[in-house]
C-alpha cells in the first residue's frame, strides 16, 4: 500500500526529528499551550528585548513555554488590536507601551482597539528613558547646537522614529515644539531599521530608545547630544539631560516611556494576579534588573491595581501633550 | 594566512560532538519545516527560541542557523513536488515542477541539493573573507535606492515569467495591489479590508501561495482528469555527466548573484532567485529550455537562494543589523545570549563568529548527505494515487493557514486566492511574478514613501543618487530595448509577409 | 467563444478599476506628505494602461478559447468553506473529515472506505502536530 509506505517513512522521521530536538529542554513535556507575549514592535527593539528576557524568566517560574510575537506595524496598534480581539484565556498577553494604552487614543481617530475596555491590567515592567543621537557629519555638538543648526538650515532636519505616535516620534514633536525649531518626522516600523537609516546617514538625527543605540554610541557611530530624562542615565553619565542644555524652552523636559504587561479584558482575575506576582518576582531579581540596567532600561514594578491607575494619570498627561505639540498623524 | 587560521579555529569548535549534534538537528528541522507549507523558518525559530534559553550560546545559534538555512532547501522540495512555494522558492516552482511532471523528481531534488551546496560554499568563502568589509554595504543604501533595485527585481521577474512580458508585470502589479490589504504601517489605516476583522493584518503570504499555486494547481488537474500515473520508474537520481556539467556553470552564476544580493536588506534574498533565473536565461546555452524543465532554471536559483541566505548573516554579524525578519529574530537570540551582534562581535566572540561560519559549511554537507537517502522517500509521494494525495494537500493547506495567526477565518482568505489562482490558471496568467509583487509591494511603498518624505516630494532623489541613478538607467536601457527589439521583430515580419495582390 | 485574450485584459482592467476606484475613499495626501490612498492609485493606473494595452492586443493576436469549469475549484472551496464552518462550531477534528469526504467528491473515483482511511491518518498527523510542534489545534 503506497500511501501507507509515505506515511511509515516521513511521519516517523519527522517523530524523530522532533523527539530529539524536545528531548533536550524539558520545557516541552510540561507545555500544554504556549502563553504567547505578543510585542507590538519589530525584533532587535528595546520592547523586544524585554519581551524576550521576560519569556525566558517569566517561564520557569511559570512552569510554561512564554513565546514572544513580534506584530510590528502602526504604532503598536496592529499588534494590540490583535490582543484585544484575542481570547481572554490568559494565553495572549501584550507587552503594551506608553504609546499603546495613553497617546494612540488622542492621535487616532478610529483605534481598532479601546485601551481602557480591551485590556486589563498585569503590571508595570520598565520605563524607557530616550537618547538623542545624531550623525557625527552633523555639526552639533550640545544641544544648544542642535537647535542652532535647525533654525539656520535652510531645509528642516530629518529625524526617524519608531513609528507615527511613537514615544520617539512624541519626544522629537515635544521637542520641536518648546524649542520653536521644525523638523521633518520620517516614521519607521521600529527603532532599529531607522538606526540603520542614521548609520547611513539617510536621516540626521534620532529620539532613540538607549539599548539599540548604545554600541554605536560607545563606538563614535553616531553622537549622543543628551537624554530626555530628568537625571542623567548610569549607562551613558557624560551625556548630559535635555534640560541641563539651559536652551530656551527646555527648563523642564522630560520624555520618557514605559512598558507593561497587559492582557485581554475578561481574563481571570485569578490569572492576572498570578502573572503580576511572577512579573514581580522576576523584575526583584538583582541580576534581571542589573541586565535591565546595562540595556538602559529603568526596571519599574507595580501591583495591579496601581498599573490601572497608573495607565489613567499618563492618559491624561499625554492628552495635554499631544495637543500642545500639535502632534497629527499624516 | 589569518582566514585559514580562523577557519580551522571555527572547525575546531563546530566539529565538537555537541555542536555537530546541534548543527544536524536544525538541519533536519528546518528541511522538514521548511518543506511544510505554512510553517517556514519565522515561525518555527519564534517557536523554538524558548527553547534555546537553557541550551550553550554557539550551540543554540548553530542549530537556529540550521533551521534558517535547511529550510531553504527544504522549500525547494514542497516547490519541485507539488507546486507549493514558499517565499524563496517561488522560482523552483517553474522548472523544478515542470521536471516533476516529466518525471524528472529525483534529478530535480538532486540538483537543488548540489547547487545549494555550491551556493552555500562561494557564500561561505565570501562570508569568511568579505564579511568585515561587506557590512558596510548595507549603509549605502538609501531608502530610493532600496526603491531602485525592488524595480530593478521586477524587471529580472520579466524573463522568469513564462507568458508575455506586459502580462508579467500586469501580475506584478496585481500582486502589489493584493499585499496592499490591510493596515496602512504609516497611517494606520486600513485599505481594502471590506471591514473584515481577519483582513486588517492583511492577507499572509501563506495563504496566497497555497491558494495561487497549491489550491489552483489541485483544481487544474482534477480538471484535466489525468490520473497522474503512480511513478514506478527507476528513481533516476544522479545526474549524467553531461547532466552534471550543465548544472555547475548555472549554479556558479547563482551562487555570486546570491551572494551579492544577499548582503542586501530590503528583498535581496528574494530577488536573487529571480535575478538568477534572469541570468541563466540570457547566458544559458540552453536558454531556450528554460521554462519548459531545463536543469539550470532548477541549478541557478537554488544556489542563488542559498547563498544568498548565508550571506544575509553578514549586515547583521559585521554591523549589527537585521536585513529581513529571521534575522531580527536571530538577532534577539544573540541578544538574549548576551552578545550585542556588531562590530565588536567578531572581536569578542571569535569562537561564535568563527564556529557559526563553519558550522554552516559542516551543514551544508549534512544537508547533501541527508539529501540522497531521503529523496527515496520524497518520491513516494508520487506512488500516492492522487485520489489520496490532494485531500492530503488540502489538509496541509488548512493547517499551514491556520498555524500562522491561529485563526480559523483565515482558511477563507486561502479558499478565496485558490478561486483567483485558479482563474488567473486558466486566463493564462502566471502566478509567480503575482508572489513577488505581493512580497516586495509593501516594502516597495514603504520605501517610496520614505524617499518622497526624506526628498520632501521630489522625485530628483531617485536620479541624483548614484545607486539608485545606476540601477534606474539599466531600467530605462531595458525598456528601451525591449520596445526596439519590438519595432525591429515587427518591421521584419511585415517585410518576410506575403503581400496582398 | 470567449476569446482568452479579450477576457486576461478585461479581469485585469477590473482588479484595476477594483483597487483605484476604492483607493480613492483613502487621503491621498501630495508627493511630500503621502496618504495612503496615494500608493495603490499610482500602481492601479499602472495596471489600467496595461490592461488597456491587452485588451488592445487581443483584437490582433489569434483568439484562444478560454475555459472555465466550475465543478472541481467549487467544490474544493466549498469544503475548504465546511472545513471552517466545522472546526469553528464542533472541533477540528470533525473538520477534517467533513474536508476530506467533501473534496473527494471531485476524485475520479469516490469510496467512503478510502476517505475513512485518509481522515483517520491526517487526523494522527494533526495531533502529531498539536503534540510535538505546538500548533494549536483546537482539534478537539
Amino acid at each position: 500500500m503506497n500511501r501507507r509506505s509515505f506515511f511509515r517513512t516521513c511521519i516517523p522521521g519527522l517523530f524523530l526529528a522532533l523527539g530529539i530536538t524536545s528531548g533536550i529542554p524539558s520545557a516541552w513535556a510540561q507545555m500544554d499551550r504556549p502563553v504567547t507575549i505578543v510585542v507590538p514592535y519589530a525584533p532587535g527593539a528595546t520592547s523586544d528585548l524585554l519581551g524576550r528576557l521576560l519569556s525566558q524568566q517569566m517561564g520557569p517560574l511559570l512552569k510554561r513555554t512564554i513565546l514572544v510575537e513580534n506584530k510590528p506595524g502602526a504604532g503598536s496598534t496592529v499588534g494590540a488590536s490583535q490582543v484585544a480581539h484575542a481570547a481572554p484565556d490568559g494565553n495572549t498577553l501584550l507587552l503594551a507601551t506608553s504609546t499603546t494604552l495613553a497617546i494612540n487614543p488622542w492621535l487616532y481617530k478610529k483605534l481598532p482597539y479601546d485601551p481602557a475596555k480591551d485590556f486589563t491590567p498585569i503590571g508595570l515592567v520598565a520605563s524607557v528613558p530616550l537618547v538623542v543621537i545624531v550623525h557625527p557629519s552633523v555639526k552639533a555638538q550640545s544641544i544648544a547646537e542642535l537647535i542652532a543648526l535647525a533654525k539656520s538650515s535652510p531645509e528642516p532636519l530629518t529625524y526617524g522614529s519608531a513609528g507615527n505616535g511613537s514615544p520617539q516620534h512624541l519626544a522629537a514633536a515635544m521637542f520641536a515644539a518648546a524649542t520653536g525649531i521644525e523638523l521633518n518626522h520620517i516614521p519607521y516600523k521600529g527603532s532599529s531599521p531607522a538606526l540603520t537609516d542614521l548609520l547611513g546617514e539617510q536621516i540626521k538625527v534620532m529620539f532613540i530608545d538607549i539599548a539599540p543605540a548604545l554600541q554605536y554610541i560607545r563606538s563614535g557611530k553616531v553622537r549622543a547630544l543628551a537624554v530626555t530624562s530628568s537625571q542623567r542615565h548610569a549607562t551613558l553619565p557624560t551625556v548630559p539631560t535635555i534640560a541641563e542644555s539651559k536652551a530656551p524652552g527646555t527648563a523642564s523636559f522630560e520624555a520618557v516611556a514605559w512598558q507593561g504587561l497587559v492582557a485581554p479584558a475578561g481574563t481571570p482575575a485569578a490569572m492576572i494576579e498570578q502573572y503580576n506576582k511572577t512579573l514581580n518576582a522576576v523584575l526583584a531579581q538583582p541580576d534581571f534588573r542589573k541586565r535591565l540596567e546595562s540595556e538602559g532600561v529603568e526596571p519599574n514594578s507595580s501591583t495591579v491595581e496601581h498599573f490601572g491607575a497608573f495607565i489613567k494619570s499618563e492618559t491624561q498627561r499625554w492628552s495635554g501633550i499631544v495637543k500642545a505639540a500639535n502632534v497629527t498623524l499624516d | 594566512m589569518d582566514i585559514l587560521q580562523n577557519l580551522a579555529f571555527g572547525f575546531e569548535h563546530a566539529l565538537s560532538l555537541q555542536n555537530l549534534l546541534f548543527c544536524a538537528i536544525g538541519c533536519v528541522v528546518g528541511t522538514m519545516v521548511g518543506m511544510l507549507p505554512g510553517l517556514g523558518p519565522m515561525a518555527t525559530i519564534s517557536l523554538l527560541l524558548p527553547m534555546t534559553y537553557s541550551l550553550p550560546p554557539v550551540g543554540s545559534l548553530i542549530m537556529l542557523a540550521g533551521i534558517y538555512y535547511g529550510a531553504q532547501y527544504g522549500a525547494s522540495v514542497s516547490a519541485i513536488t507539488m507546486k507549493i512555494p514558499h517565499a524563496n522558492s517561488i522560482v523552483a516552482c517553474i522548472d523544478g515542477y515542470e521536471m516533476t511532471l516529466k518525471g524528472k523528481t529525483g534529478l530535480a531534488i538532486f540538483t537543488a541539493g548540489v547547487s545549494s551546496f555550491i551556493g552555500g560554499t562561494v557564500a561561505i568563502v565570501v562570508l569568511a573573507w568579505l564579511a568585515p568589509m561587506l557590512g558596510e554595504v548595507a549603509l549605502l543604501f538609501g531608502p530610493a535606492d532600496y526603491c531602485a533595485l525592488i524595480l530593478f527585481g521586477f524587471m529580472c521577474m520579466s524573463f522568469v515569467t513564462t507568458g508575455s512580458l506586459l502580462n508579467g508585470l500586469a501580475m506584478c502589479l496585481v500582486g502589489i495591489l493584493l499585499g496592499q490589504i490591510g493596515t496602512d504601517v504609516i497611517s494606520g489605516m486600513e485599505r481594502f479590508t471590506l471591514n473584515l476583522v481577519f483582513l486588517a493584518n492583511g492577507a499572509g503570504l501563506v495563504s496566497v501561495a497555497l491558494g495561487c499555486f497549491g489550491i489552483a494547481e489541485i483544481a487544474k488537474n482534477l480538471d484535466t482528469r489525468a490520473e497522474r500515473t503512480p511513478f514506478n520508474g527507476k528513481i533516476h537520481l544522479m545526474p549524467t555527466w553531461p547532466e552534471f556539467k550543465r548544472i555547475i556553470p548555472s549554479a556558479l552564476r547563482g551562487s555570486a548573484v546570491g551572494s551579492l544580493l544577499g548582503i542586501l536588506p530590503g528583498g535581496g534574498p528574494v530577488i536573487a532567485q529571480f535575478a538568477a533565473y534572469a541570468a541563466d536565461k540570457k547566458m544559458s546555452k540552453y536558454r531556450d529550455e528554460m521554462g519548459k524543465g531545463a536543469i539550470e532554471g532548477v541549478a541557478g536559483q537554488a544556489a542563488a537562494d542559498e547563498a544568498a541566505a548565508r550571506t544575509s548573516f553578514i549586515p547583521l554579524m559585521s554591523i549589527g543589523i537585521p536585513e529581513n525578519p529571521v534575522m531580527a529574530l536571530m538577532m534577539a537570540a544573540f541578544i538574549i545570549k548576551g552578545i550585542q551582534p556588531g562590530p565588536n562581535m567578531i572581536a569578542g566572540h571569535p569562537d561564535l563568529f568563527w564556529g557559526l561560519v563553519a558550522s554552516m559549511w559542516i551543514g551544508n554537507v549534512f544537508l547533501l548527505v541527508l539529501n540522497v537517502p531521503l529523496v527515496r522517500y520524497w518520491l513516494s509521494v508520487f506512488k500516492i494515487s492522487y485520489n489520496v494525495l490532494f485531500p492530503s494537500i488540502l489538509f496541509f493547506c488548512c493547517i499551514g493557514t491556520y498555524s500562522v495567526n491561529n485563526n480559523v477565518d483565515e482558511v477563507f482568505i486561502t479558499a478565496a486566492f485558490g478561486l483567483i489562482g485558479y482563474m488567473f490558471l486558466r486566463l493564462g496568467l502566471d502566478a509567480a511574478p503575482l508572489m513577488l509583487g505581493f512580497i516586495l509591494g509593501p516594502m516597495l511603498e514603504e520605501y517610496f514613501r520614505r524617499a518622497m518624505l526624506i526628498s520632501r516630494g521630489s522625485f530628483s532623489v531617485f536620479i541624483e543618487r548614484p545607486i539608485s541613478g545606476t540601477l534606474v538607467a539599466l531600467i530605462a536601457l531595458f525598456i528601451l530595448w525591449q520596445i526596439v527589439s519590438f519595432a525591429l521583430k515587427a518591421s521584419r515580419a511585415r517585410r518576410t509577409a506575403p503581400r496582398p495582390g | 467563444m470567449i476569446d482568452r485574450n479579450l477576457a486576461q485584459g478585461l479581469c485585469l482592467a477590473a482588479i484595476a478599476l477594483a483597487f483605484g476606484l476604492s483607493s480613492l475613499l483613502y487621503p491621498i495626501g501630495t508627493l511630500k506628505r503621502a496618504g495612503p490612498g496615494l500608493f495603490p492609485l499610482i500602481v492601479s493606473s499602472a495596471l489600467l494602461v496595461i490592461a488597456l494595452l491587452s485588451i488592445a492586443r487581443s483584437r490582433f493576436v489569434e483568439r484562444q478559447p478560454f475555459e472555465f469549469r466550475l465543478k472541481n475549484i467549487v467544490i474544493i472551496l466549498l469544503s475548504l468553506s465546511a472545513f471552517v464552518g466545522v472546526s469553528k462550531f464542533i472541533n477540528m477534528t470533525v473538520g477534517i473529515a467533513v474536508m476530506v469526504f467533501m473534496s473527494s467528491l471531485a476524485a475520479s473515483t469516490y469510496s467512503w472506505r478510502r476517505n475513512l482511511k485518509i481522515s483517520v491518518v491526517l487526523i494522527a498527523v494533526a495531533f502529531a502536530f498539536q503534540r510535538f510542534f505546538g500548533l494549536n489545534l483546537p482539534l478537539y
